[in-house]
C-alpha cells in the first residue's frame, strides 16, 4: 500500500468513521430511522381507515354546504386531530387536487373558534371567481362527506387586544374566548367576500352576553343579491345593542364615499379599523380613515380578490407564448436579499450567478432538475418550448426559465 | 458527430436536427397529457409498496417457521425493490414534479437507500444523465471497476473481472452510495481527500440512518427471535442490490450499447444529444410487472431521452421512438431480458482480456 493511500485510510477513519459509532450518534440514528419508519406505517394505516386521524396533513370532512348567494357557499368543516383553534380573522390554505396538480388558495376562516371548541367544526366561505380554476373547482366538485385538506390557521389580519393599561396590543396569552372583553371600539369595513374573515371576527364578539364597546360595520357590495350572511348579521345585530351595521350597495349609490364614510361612522379616532377588501378599496379606506383623524397604527388590512403580485394577470391557461416585449423585470432572491435587474433574455440561474449568488446546477440544459428553486410570486417562461410555466407550478428549474416581469425567488 | 463504434448509418446534421425536433414533439405531447392518470400511478405504487414493505416485515418478524419467514423476506424485498427502482428513482429524477405534490418532489424525497439523495441527483440524475456512456465523464460506465471497452487500458487484474462484478452487484448500494467519493482520483491524488469530508458527513449519517433501521430498530423489536430478523432483511437488501445491479447493467453495458469519446460531444446540438442516449442505452422486454419491477428501466432508451417524464408512459412513448428509429435508420437495441442479459455477461467476459489476446484467439 502506497504511503499515500494509508494516510489517507486513517484520515478517513478519524474524520467519519468513528464518530457515528459513539453513542449518542447511535441513539440519534436510532431515533431518525425508527421515527421515519414508523410515522409512515402509521400515517399509512390512518389513510386506509380513518384519514382524520392522520397526522401529516390536516384533514377535513365536509359537513355541510350552505349556499349563501348565487356564487358564495360556505362549507362547514370536521377538521382532524391535528386541528387546532384558529384565531378570528385567520385563514387556511386549502389544497384541491385538480388534474393531478395540487393547487393552493387562501380562505379565510368564517366562523367563532368557540365553533370548533364546542362542536369540533369550522367553516370557510368561498366565492366563484370568474375564471379561477380552484373556487370553481370546490363549487362543482365537492359534496357533503368529501374530505379537503387544509394547512394550519395562519395569517396576522387578527383582532387587537386591549391590554390592561388600555394600549392596544396582540397578546396571544389572552384567551380566545375573553377576547370580548378585551377589545375596544371598532370599526370593520368590508367589500364583498372580505367580509369572510370578518364575520369570524363579529361572530366571536358577538358570542359575549352583552357588549361592552360599540361595534360598527360598513359593508360594500354591488347589489342586495350579494350581501354574505345577511340574516346572522341582523340577527346579531338584533340581540346586541352595540352592534350595527350598513350596507351601502354601489347598483344603487355608487362608490363609498369619503363623506358616506363619515356619516357611517363618526368617531373614527376612538376605533381600531379593519379593512379587507381590493388593494384599491383598502388605500381608499386607510387614506380618508387617516384623514378624519384615525391613528394609523389602528388600521389593520387584509388583502382580498387579487392575484399574489399586482402586475401578474389573473391566471390564465398555461399553453400561451409571451412575445419578447414586456418581459423585462426586477429579480429578488429573498434568501440573500439580492435583486437583478432582467431583461427577460437570460435564464434564472444566470440572473442569479450576476448577483453574486451560488446557486445550486447540473447540467444546465433542462434535463437533471438540480437548479430547482422556489417561486414565491411572479411568472416564468420556459426556454426550450417558448411557452408560460403554468402560475400554480412554483418549483422551477432555474437554468431553462427566464423571468416574464417581476419575480421573486425564496431559494437563495 | 462521428461515432467510433460507427451505427449502420451516420445521420447528417439537418437529420439530426429534423430527429430531434420529432423527439420534442413527443415529449411535448406527453407534457400536455400528464394529469390524474399519472398521480394515480405513482400512489399505487407508493400503496402497493408500504403494503408489501409492512406485509414482509410482518412476516419475518411472526413467522413460525422457514416457509413464512422466507415469504416475509420476498415481500420485503419486493418493497425495496419497487421503492429504489419505480418511486424513488423516479421521482427523483422529478417526473412528478409537476404535481405540486410536496411528497413527490424531486428535491424532497429520500429512498431506502444508503446512497443519500443528494448525492444520488448529482451522479446519477446530473452526471450519468448528461454524459451518458462518454468515457471519462460518465463515471457510471463501468463504475471506474470493471472494463467494459477496449478504450479502457487493460491491466491484469481485469482477467478476473468477473468477482469484481459479482462483488459490486451484491453491495450495489454501498458502490453507488459512495461513488461520488471517486475513490479513483482519491488514489491518484487528482482530488484532495479534504474535498470529500462533507460528503463522507452525510453519507455516514445516511448509512447508519439505514443501518440502524434494518439491523437494530427491527431486529431489537423481535427481542429473543432478533437474529432471525436480522438476517431476514440482509438478505431482503442482498437480493435489492442484485436485481437493481442487474437492471441497470442491461440498461447500458449490452453487447451493442456504445461509447463515446469525449471530444465527439463537444458543442453538441439538442438533436445530437438524443442520438447519443439512444446509442448509449437498451431495452429489455417483458410483462407489466417485469417492467414495474425495473422501475421502467427496461425501457432504458425512453428513460434516457425523456428522464423526467412519468415512467410509466414509456411504453406508449417506446412505440414512436421505435418508429421514428426505423424511419432515420437507427438501431434501437431491445431482446427478451434473459438474452440482454448474456450479452452483458458476455461483454464483461470479452473486455476481461486485452484485445491483442482476442485477436490472437480469434
Ligand atoms: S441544471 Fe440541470 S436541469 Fe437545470
Amino acid at each position: 500500500m502506497s504511503p499515500l493511500s494509508s494516510s489517507l485510510s486513517s484520515r478517513f477513519f478519524d474524520a467519519t468513521m468513528l464518530q457515528p459509532l459513539a453513542s449518542n450518534r447511535l441513539l440519534s440514528a436510532i431515533f431518525r430511522s425508527s421515527n421515519e419508519s414508523f410515522r409512515r406505517y402509521f400515517d399509512f394505516i390512518a389513510n386506509e381507515f380513518e384519514p382524520l386521524l392522520a397526522k401529516k396533513r390536516i384533514a377535513a370532512e365536509i359537513l355541510g354546504i350552505i349556499d349563501e348567494t348565487s356564487d358564495v357557499r360556505t362549507f362547514v368543516l370536521r377538521p382532524s386531530v391535528n386541528w387546532t383553534a384558529h384565531l378570528p380573522g385567520q385563514y387556511v390554505s386549502v389544497e384541491v387536487d385538480i388534474k393531478g396538480v395540487r393547487h393552493h388558495r387562501h380562505y379565510s376562516l368564517s366562523c367563532s373558534p368557540s365553533e370548533f371548541k364546542e362542536h369540533g367544526i369550522i367553516s370557510i366561505t368561498v366565492k366563484r371567481v370568474s375564471g379561477g380554476r380552484v373556487s370553481n373547482y370546490l363549487h362543482d366538485h365537492f359534496t357533503v362527506g368529501q374530505l379537503l385538506h387544509i394547512s394550519p390557521p395562519a395569517g396576522d389580519f387578527v383582532m387587537d387586544l386591549l391590554a390592561s393599561d388600555g394600549a392596544a396590543s396582540r397578546d396571544e396569552s389572552v384567551p380566545v374566548m375573553d377576547v370580548e372583553c378585551a377589545v375596544g371600539s371598532s370599526l370593520f369595513i368590508a367589500a364583498g367576500s372580505g367580509i369572510t374573515p370578518i364575520m369570524s371576527m363579529i361572530e366571536s364578539l358577538a358570542a359575549a352576553s352583552a357588549l361592552a364597546k360599540p361595534l360598527t360595520l360598513i359593508y360594500v357590495v354591488r347589489s342586495s343579491a350579494d350581501v354574505i350572511f345577511a340574516e346572522r348579521l341582523t340577527e346579531i345585530a338584533a340581540l346586541q345593542s352595540n352592534f350595527s351595521f350598513v350596507i351601502h350597495e354601489t347598483s344603487l349609490r355608487g362608490r363609498l364615499t369619503k363623506e358616506q364614510l363619515a356619516q357611517h361612522c363618526t368617531d373614527m379616532e376612538t376605533r381600531q379599523i379593519y379593512v379587507c377588501g381590493p388593494y384599491a378599496f383598502m388605500e381608499f379606506i386607510s387614506q380618508s380613515a387617516e384623514q378624519m383623524g384615525a391613528e394609523p397604527s389602528h388600521i389593520k388590512r387584509e388583502l382580498f380578490g387579487l392575484p399574489r403580485t399586482g402586475a401578474v394577470e389573473v391566471a390564465k391557461d398555461g399553453s400561451e407564448t409571451v412575445e419578447q416585449s414586456a418581459t423585462s423585470g426586477q429579480v429578488s432572491f429573498s434568501a440573500s436579499g439580492q435583486v437583478v435587474q432582467s431583461s427577460g433574455s437570460k435564464s434564472l440561474l444566470e440572473l442569479a450567478e450576476d448577483a453574486g449568488l451560488n446557486p445550486k446546477y447540473g447540467c444546465r440544459a433542462g434535463i437533471c432538475h438540480e437548479c430547482k428553486c422556489q417561486k414565491t410570486s411572479g411568472r416564468v417562461m420556459n426556454m426550450m418550448t417558448g411557452k408560460i410555466i403554468p402560475d400554480e407550478q412554483d418549483q422551477i428549474q432555474a437554468c431553462i426559465s427566464a423571468p416574464i416581469g417581476d419575480l421573486t425567488v425564496s431559494t437563495w | 458527430m462521428d461515432m467510433k463504434t460507427s451505427p449502420k448509418h451516420l445521420l447528417m446534421v439537418d437529420e439530426l436536427d429534423a430527429f430531434g425536433a420529432e423527439l420534442d414533439e413527443i415529449r411535448a405531447e406527453v407534457l400536455a397529457d400528464l394529469g390524474e392518470r399519472d398521480v394515480q400511478h405513482i400512489r399505487h405504487m407508493m400503496h402497493t409498496q408500504t403494503l408489501s414493505e409492512m406485509a414482509g416485515r410482518g412476516l419475518i418478524h411472526f413467522s413460525l417457521g422457514p416457509v413464512s419467514w422466507a415469504a416475509g423476506v420476498g415481500l420485503l424485498s419486493v418493497s425495496k425493490i419497487l421503492e429504489n427502482m419505480e418511486i424513488g428513482h423516479n421521482i427523483m429524477h422529478g417526473q412528478y414534479d409537476w404535481t405540486n405534490d410536496p411528497e413527490l418532489q424531486s428535491q424532497n424525497y429520500d429512498w431506502d437507500n444508503v446512497c443519500t439523495a443528494d448525492s444520488w441527483r448529482k451522479t446519477h440524475n446530473y452526471e450519468h444523465h448528461t454524459y451518458t456512456n462518454i468515457l471519462g465523464k460518465d463515471r457510471d460506465y463501468g463504475y471506474a471497476v470493471l472494463r467494459l471497452t477496449d478504450d479502457t487500458p487493460w491491466r491484469p487484474w481485469h482477467l478476473v473481472q468477473f468477482i469484481q462484478y459479482g462483488m459490486l452487484s451484491g453491495l450495489f448500494e454501498w458502490g453507488v452510495g459512495l461513488h461520488e467519493l471517486e475513490f479513483d482520483k482519491l488514489k491518484s491524488g487528482e482530488v484532495p481527500l479534504k474535498e470529500k469530508i462533507p460528503f463522507l458527513k452525510e453519507f455516514a449519517k445516511k448509512a447508519s440512518t439505514q443501518l440502524t433501521k434494518d439491523y437494530v430498530v427491527f431486529p431489537m423489536l423481535a427481542g429473543p427471535f432478533a437474529p432471525k430478523v436480522f438476517v431476514g432483511n440482509a438478505a431482503a437488501n442482498l437480493s435489492r442490490n442484485l436485481w437493481a445491479s442487474t437492471i441497470i447493467f442491461c440498461g447500458h453495458f449490452t453487447e451493442d450499447a456504445q461509447t463515446f469519446r469525449e471530444d465527439e460531444c463537444e458543442n453538441e446540438t439538442r438533436g445530437q444529444w438524443y442520438y447519443r442516449q439512444l446509442l448509449g442505452s437498451s431495452n429489455f422486454s417483458g410483462g407489466k410487472w417485469l417492467h414495474i419491477m425495473s422501475g421502467h428501466l427496461s425501457y432504458q432508451i425512453e428513460h434516457h431521452l425523456f428522464p423526467d417524464l412519468p415512467s410509466h408512459r414509456y411504453p406508449e412513448i417506446s412505440t414512436k421512438v421505435q418508429a421514428i428509429c426505423e424511419r432515420y435508420d437507427i438501431p434501437y437495441n431491445t431482446g427478451p431480458f434473459g438474452k440482454q442479459f448474456k450479452t452483458v455477461l458476455k461483454r464483461v467476459a470479452k473486455f476481461s482480456l486485452p484485445a491483442i489476446v482476442r485477436r490472437g484467439a480469434a
